[in-house]
């Protein structure tokens, strides 16, 4: 008897917190974009800090934080509080399950009640003890049905990075490049080429507007980004932001390989490093910052120098010189040439660069690259 | 201050409904179970409606306080976590960007943590431990059968609640530690994607071509392992009471059984067959101990270095900076001069320091030298209608409005419009578009001619631009130009940048190129006699 009363409200319960989480839902949404403007201005106003202590505007932004984090809270309130239903509902079950069967089993030993079989005092207690296990364990499925809505909804927001994470060949490859032929490129929906040639040793300039998707061609054809062809071969690139590690010269140079002293120094002197590199306290282990203690050229130079120990031969320059002063770009410039003379060189620019040092030009306009 | 008061307020209606909770499903048990116990003996006239009545009128007490508990609770969590968070925004605003040693993010869970202490721990272990001792009590002063069994099983409890407490202390070192770990080495690794393409990778073969992965990339698996720990550490300490609470029962019933031979005597036995249920959430809440602590230790070793605020301070003729070193530059200082008509140009290359030095101008950075206007020497300090318009555009989660006026200037809708076309950013329009997180986002170029939109309609009397053309098509570089120009009549205005458009017309010009790159510093520029870059006194 006891048995198929169980059999019938067991199912009940998922059933009435489907329900209720529905009906959680939909308030979530109709509230979805209060709560998430709301919610990340805490984080918000904290990055910004500097700027509102230079405005003065710290009374008025906490008077802001005040009232909207009342706002959120009463939002939010409003959504938990049905939510909440789907917890008292089992919880509904469990307690009056107890009780009812409590009643009845007191009843059927009293024999006020006769249904089904005959129940005898230890099986009642056996029931009693075993009724609200069995509706704690059906909690406990309740937070595991939560716990995968969040992960859905997590999956859902990361899946575009993770799938692009990883590189359709292998970069420590030690295959020469043997040159590259591409008919109807196209990068996604944003770029294509009718026809697009690289041989060995070509020194190639990009120009276009800033914007015009320079940056966008050289990542399709690394394969940083979705396209149809890409080059296959050993790839460094030297972008207008040096990275220069919080650690020692000799790591920021090996990262995580590693060289002989002899080929690091014979990189530094090649970048026109080694009057600087002499001047340091304590030679390849001098530890680095974050801080600017190197200006824009010579942390450029010091990640020129970790390209030039890769030995790779095609090098992509995302506009190295961007950030610097014109002498800078000019002797910077000319270092690169000088050092990249025997590699495959893609090189945009939207500063001026000697024709003579090009082999062919490309140009980046209205989402087509034009030959010339 | 509400939000203090908020906080401060000990939440004993949720401690209330919480025992509420617990001690009406233990009531339910017991009185269940004598029923049931009573009924199989049935004595004679025994008035079977009252026990039944009161275990239905529990049930729905259960059901009430269980609710009104969690939403109590809740509502006490969200509005003490609002509290601690506007206290932590007091406590930073104001402070300089140097001691900001902390990430947003740590913060976020910091204060939940340290807000949800009611909830999480006070309420749950207090309820227990009032209800432990209240049936421990009950149970002697009934002279049930089975009582100083009870009492064995409750200092059985306190002995596993303290080692549990220990355990759970270290661990959540562990976990803290392995957290900050994880965040730092993810901030490091997106920091350095530039050079992600010459790092070591690792072959996967999955479908029918092989795929290649960084090697080395921040796990968060050692947070997971470190929380999985603390879960399973309060999962053993459950099971083992659970152990000894059976073992006291057994050893109970076989020492003494004859006593065991009235309704009454079932009462024991059931509460701790039950134990697990209503006794065992306290091993949980005392792993939560531990995290709040450290939680709370952590912000409170938030420490912060206060601006000084200086009032407006105009000038009437010009300001000079007489061996202005921003404390972070290493080798020289600036003299210069900004005249108080026209447009002062800041050159020089990347990393020469030319940020840093418009903010010591303003005062949002220390610095050492002196900042004298109209021949007066200012004391040190952020000076209040001095703006500085940042390199990389600080864009509010809020609306166009309130970004242009985050002070509450009351600036007139009229005058936002104006300067926003002015700028080519008529397609912002109208003043209530929501701009940042979960709204409209900007593009380098819009967030940087909203910042300077700002810095105009806040009437600085004197005004820092850092790099204003960077990101900047041609046409928009020329409305910038023409709106600096404009506004250079009435303001003071420095301008650092690496991009000066044809159009760019400037009064004065300072260069930090030499101090940087050569060790020996030279006057280098003597055009007008008004500022040379000098060694600092060594």
């Amino acid at each position: 008897m006891i048995g198929t009363g169980l059999l019938i409200t067991l199912p009940v319960v998922p059933l009435f917190m489907v329900i209720v989480g529905k009906g959680a839902g939909a308030l979530h949404r109709k509230h979805f974009l209060a709560l998430a403007r709301l919610g990340g201005m805490f984080t918000d106003r904290l990055n910004a800090l500097p700027m509102l202590a230079n405005y003065n505007a710290n009374k008025k932004q906490t008077d802001l934080l005040v009232a909207a984090s009342d706002e959120l809270n009463k939002r939010t309130m409003n959504v938990v509080g049905v939510a909440f239903l789907s917890n008292s509902v089992l919880d509904f079950f469990a307690t009056l399950s107890v009780a009812l069967v409590a009643v009845f089993i007191g009843f059927s030993l009293l024999g006020e009640l006769n249904i089904g079989p005959s129940i005898e005092l230890k099986d009642g207690l056996w029931i009693l003890l075993t009724v609200p296990l069995l509706l704690s364990e059906m909690k406990k499925l309740g937070a595991i049905y939560h716990q995968k809505a969040k992960a859905e909804a997590a999956q859902e927001n990361l899946a575009p990075l993770l799938s692009s994470t990883d590189m359709p060949f292998n970069p420590d490859s030690t295959q020469p490049f043997s040159g590259f032929e591409a008919k109807a490129f196209r990068a996604g929906d944003v770029l294509h080429a009718d026809k697009l040639v690289i041989s060995p040793h070509d020194h190639i300039l990009i120009s276009g507007a800033s914007g015009s998707g320079k940056t966008l061609l050289l990542e399709a054809l690394s394969a940083k980004r979705e396209s149809s062809h890409c080059l296959k071969g050993k790839v460094v690139w030297l972008t207008q932001q040096p990275v220069v590690l919080p650690s020692s010269v000799r790591q920021n140079l090996c990262l995580d390989d590693v060289y002989d002293d002899e080929k690091l120094l014979q990189v530094l002197f090649q970048v026109e490093l080694t009057s600087w590199f002499e001047a340091l306290p304590d030679g390849l282990d001098t530890q680095l910052s974050y801080c600017p203690e190197l200006s824009g050229g010579e942390a450029q130079r010091l990640s020129l120098a970790r390209a030039l120990l890769r030995e790779a031969d095609i090098w992509l320059l995302d506009e190295p010189t961007a950030h610097l002063s014109d002498s800078q770009h000019h002797r910077l410039s000319r270092l690169i040439h000088s050092v990249t003379q025997d590699k495959t060189v893609l090189w945009a620019s939207h500063k001026a660069l000697p024709a003579n040092w090009f082999t062919h030009f490309w140009n980046v306009k209205h989402q087509q690259v034009n030959v010339q | 201050m509400t939000h203090r008061n908020r906080t401060e307020k000990p939440a004993i209606l949720t401690l209330l409904l919480a025992i509420l909770h617990g001690a009406a499903g233990l009531s339910i048990l017991v009185i269940s179970s004598w029923f049931i116990a009573i009924s199989a003996i049935a004595p004679l006239g025994f008035n079977y409606v009252i026990p039944a009545v009161v275990i239905r009128a529990l049930a729905l007490l259960r059901i009430a306080s269980g609710y009104a508990s969690m939403w109590v609770g809740h509502n006490d969590l969200l509005y003490r976590i609002s509290g601690v968070r506007l206290l932590v925004f007091s406590q930073l605003t104001n402070a300089h960007s140097g001691s900001h040693a902390y990430s947003t993010e740590a913060l976020a869970h910091h204060t939940e943590e340290v807000a949800s202490m009611w909830i999480a721990w006070i309420a749950p272990l207090s309820s227990v431990l009032i209800l432990f001792v209240s049936v421990c009590v009950g149970a002697s002063t009934f002279g049930l059968p089975g009582a100083p069994i009870l009492w064995v099983g409750f200092v059985g409890w306190l002995f596993i609640m303290s080692w549990q407490g220990v355990r759970s202390l270290k661990g959540a070192g562990h976990y803290a530690a392995s957290t900050t770990h994880f965040r730092e080495q993810t901030t490091a690794f997106f920091n350095t994607s530039a050079i992600w393409h010459l790092k070591k990778t690792d072959s996967i073969t999955s479908g029918q071509s092989p795929r290649y992965q960084l090697k080395n990339v921040p796990s968060a698996k050692q947070v997971w392992r470190d929380n999985l720990t603390q879960q399973a550490s309060a999962h053993s300490a459950a099971w083992l009471f659970q152990g000894v609470a059976y073992c006291l029962l057994i050893g109970g019933l076989l020492a003494t059984p004859s006593v065991f031979y009235t309704p009454l005597a079932i009462v024991v036995p059931m509460v701790l067959l039950a134990s697990p249920d209503w006794a065992s959430s306290a091993f949980h809440a005392v792993t939560r101990v531990s995290q709040w602590q450290h939680s709370r230790n952590a912000l409170n070793a938030l420490s912060t270095v206060p601006y000084d605020n200086l009032n407006n301070v105009g000038f009437n003729q010009q300001l000079q900076c007489e061996h202005l070193k921003p404390l972070e530059w290493r080798s020289a200082s600036v003299s210069a001069v900004v005249q108080r008509q026209g447009i002062t140009l800041l050159q020089g290359a990347s990393g020469s320091g030319k940020s840093s030095l418009l903010q010591a101008i303003v005062g949002l950075i220390p610095s050492t030298g002196r900042r004298i206007v109209d021949g007066v020497p200012l004391p040190h300090g952020l000076i209040e209608g001095w703006r500085y318009v940042e390199q990389s555009p600080t864009v509010l989660s809020a609306t166009i409005k309130q970004n242009l006026d985050p002070a509450g200037l009351g600036v007139t809708e009229q005058k936002m419009d104006e300067c926003l076309r002015a700028l080519g950013l008529d397609s912002l329009l109208p003043l209530e578009t929501w701009v940042g997180k979960a709204g409209r986002h900007l593009s380098g170029g819009e967030s940087k001619r909203l910042e300077l939109a700002r810095a105009i309609l806040s009437s600085p009397s004197l005004l820092c631009v850092d790099e204003p053309f960077e990101g900047l098509d041609a046409e928009s570089q020329q409305r910038v130009c023409t709106l600096l120009k404009r506004v250079s009549a009435t303001t003071p205005i420095v301008v650092a940048s690496h991009v000066v458009p044809a159009t760019f017309s400037f009064n004065e010009l300072i260069s930090l190129d030499s101090i940087s790159l050569n060790p020996t510093f030279q006057r280098i520029y003597d055009g007008h006699k008004r500022f040379t870059v000098t060694e600092t006194g060594q």
